[in-house]
């Protein structure tokens, strides 16, 4: 399965990094191209059982994703899981650590592709990879733009 | 204040236009550079709801405030939009014909006097050709969905 981790340390305490990458208005600003919306449809506060919707746009063509939302522990850990297209399962985890520079943030997904979508990794692997180390970068930059 | 008007026939009936488009959650793909609209006011939406919303235009990112001056499910709104670049009303009808939708949008929109001074007389054009493609990606995702 493929795995992903980058980390990225974010000059700003964890409860600031928490509730910027929690805001799922957010979503869209963080990711860069590629995610159209994040939405929650389950109701009350994210916890641990809350649902999310979303839409992504991959190779120009729009996919709907739910997310579940198996571990939340503000301000230190956040794991999801997702279903629909282009992934067979999708398992992705953020953990935040204070540091003496602010918060070192881990970001982590494994998932396994739709077969259909298998032998298009080799070729469309390294673009994912790229694109989601200049997400972390640009969501590095938009929570350090804020004022403190 | 500039008026800009534009409208498409969608081959659904209003109650299915108006759910699609006062879904907040559909404006991104109808706009492509917005980033989104949150509700910020409490309840439904409906005369006096407010939306924050984010958008990139020319490559900085906006922020937008708006306010439903008129809500009048499923005819039409009427709602305020302020932000950095610019300030506009923008009055939606939904109008039946048969079993089609007739949308038009009119709005009166003018743009921060720098934004106006940089693109003036190239900013009618492009607000006009971004209105045309919020209908027309509106038009396409609608008519797209299974009846």
């Amino acid at each position: 399965m493929p795995h992903f981790e980058e980390s990225i340390v974010i000059n700003r305490p964890p409860d600031e990094v928490w509730a910027c990458v929690t805001d799922m208005f957010n979503a869209p600003r963080m990711s860069g191209s590629g995610l159209i919306g994040l939405r929650q449809t389950s109701p009350g506060p994210l916890s641990v059982g809350s649902t999310l919707q979303g839409r992504r746009l991959i190779l120009g063509f729009e996919t709907r994703n739910i997310f579940h939302v198996t571990e939340w522990d503000p301000p230190r850990t956040l794991a999801t899981t997702a279903e629909g297209r282009p992934f067979r399962s999708l398992v992705s985890r953020l953990t935040l650590e204070a540091t003496a520079n602010g918060t070192l943030l881990v970001m982590s997904s494994e998932f396994e592709l739709h077969p259909a979508m298998k032998p298009l990794w080799p070729f469309v692997g390294p673009f994912v990879r790229r694109r989601l180390h200049a997400s972390y970068a640009h969501t590095k930059a938009l929570i350090e733009a804020k004022p403190r | 204040m500039p008026r800009f008007e534009n409208s498409i026939l969608i081959n659904r009936p209003p109650e299915e236009v108006w759910a699609f488009m006062t879904d907040m959650f559909n404006a991104p793909r109808m706009r492509p550079g917005f980033l989104g609209w949150r509700q910020t006011s409490p309840g439904p939406l409906g005369v006096g709801s407010t939306m924050q919303g984010r958008a990139v235009i020319l490559g900085m990112e906006a922020r937008l405030n708006a306010r439903f001056v008129e809500w009048d499910p499923p005819h039409g709104w009427v709602v305020t939009i302020f932000g950095r670049p610019f300030r506009s009303i923008d009055r939606v009808t939904l109008e039946r014909i048969g079993n089609t939708t007739r949308i038009s949008r009119s709005s009166e929109f003018e743009p921060h006097p720098v934004l106006k001074l940089l693109l003036w007389p190239l900013y009618p054009t492009l607000v006009r050709r971004q209105q045309r493609a919020v209908f027309e990606n509106a038009k396409r995702l609608l008519e797209s969905q299974p009846r």
